[in-house]
């Protein structure tokens, strides 16, 4: 009753035929563009966060984090399941430390509140290693936050999450042997 | 007054925040921990909350859905589905089921944080409606040790 009205759009979703290394479904859906009220958001959510992010892509639709990495920015992969099943049937390594990170590889945020289970956060790519005080060498990350943010490149842990509550953990992940 | 704490799932802060996210089981952890969200539900579970304020916000919202465009309020409809996770009425019940069973692309998220509401939801006979014990045992076995930041 409450969603009669929103029901009469009918059945617009778009998906496209996505699998796993090992050929399982990896659910999806394109995401719209956003209208210019989701815009003024996501631009307070990078003001909050974002004052030393560099802009690679303006907002838009389509895909999501998981979506740029895993499937070329085609479409939005929205499930946590979906993320869990892509880093196993794709041979993803995990490793910890942070001096063994090259281009290409992944990093992979997973985040708790209390006593929950940990639960799936955030995904980019490792795009640059940029040299910091002394020997520290600091991954630079292209990721795209939510389902309708721009693209940004930031430095790995440069990211809001414990500042909403979370304890996160940042994971390493590479298909390198 | 109700109308005005349901306003507060409209906060500035609340919506730019949750622009973090895109998975129903995260935005659920994070929305769950906002005040925002926690007035409604207290407000739900006191009744100064009333279910025609809430039939008329959520008709507000729906004002602005527009086909082939993101609903500019799906996570506004999220975060009360959030607040509801503990309100053991009919109206919550037949809101949640309502709202998870939504398949518009339109509405990507909203009815994901419902879904996983209802799955964390407590049975009547007190369990969690997920299998907690399965969710645990795959994260276990996907577990791994964690990055180390440098120092």
């Amino acid at each position: 009753m409450l969603f009669e009205g929103a029901k009469l759009l009918g059945t617009t979703l778009r998906r496209l035929a996505l699998a796993t290394r090992l050929g399982n479904d990896i659910a999806n859906e394109i995401i719209p563009e956003p209208d210019d009220l989701e815009r003024w958001k996501l631009d307070h959510f990078v003001k909050l966060y974002g004052a030393r992010w560099e802009l690679r892509k303006p907002h838009g639709g389509v895909y999501n984090c998981a979506g740029h990495a895993w499937a070329s920015r085609r479409t939005a992969v929205l499930d946590e399941d979906a993320v869990r099943l892509i880093l196993g049937d794709d041979g993803y390594r995990s490793f910890a430390s942070v001096e063994d990170v090259v281009q290409g590889d992944l990093v992979v945020y997973w985040g708790k509140v209390g006593e929950s289970l940990e639960t799936f956060l955030h995904v980019g790519m490792v795009c640059e290693i940029r040299p910091g005080p002394g020997s520290v060498r600091f991954p630079w990350v292209l990721s795209k936050w939510g389902a309708t943010s721009g693209e940004w490149l930031h430095r790995y842990d440069d990211v809001p999450y414990d500042r909403q509550g979370f304890s996160p953990r940042i994971e390493f992940r590479t298909d390198r042997p | 007054m109700s109308a005005s704490v349901l306003e507060g799932l409209q906060s500035e802060d609340l919506q730019a925040n949750a622009r973090s996210f895109s998975t129903g089981p995260a935005l659920r952890l994070f929305l769950g921990q906002r005040p925002e969200v926690l007035e409604v539900r207290a407000g739900l579970r006191q009744g100064t909350i009333t279910e025609g304020a809430v039939n008329d916000f959520i008709a507000s919202l729906l004002k602005a859905l527009r086909r082939g465009v993101l609903f500019p309020h799906d996570l506004t409809l999220g975060a009360l589905a959030v607040a509801c996770e503990e309100v053991q009425t009919p109206f919550a019940e037949a809101f949640l089921k309502e709202l998870a069973e939504m398949s518009l692309a339109e509405m990507p998220l909203g009815p994901r944080i419902a879904r996983e509401v209802l799955a964390q939801r407590s049975s009547p006979g007190g369990q969690p409606a997920r299998n907690e014990s399965v969710v645990r045992s795959v994260e276990t076995a996907l577990t791994t040790e964690p990055a180390q930041p440098p120092t």
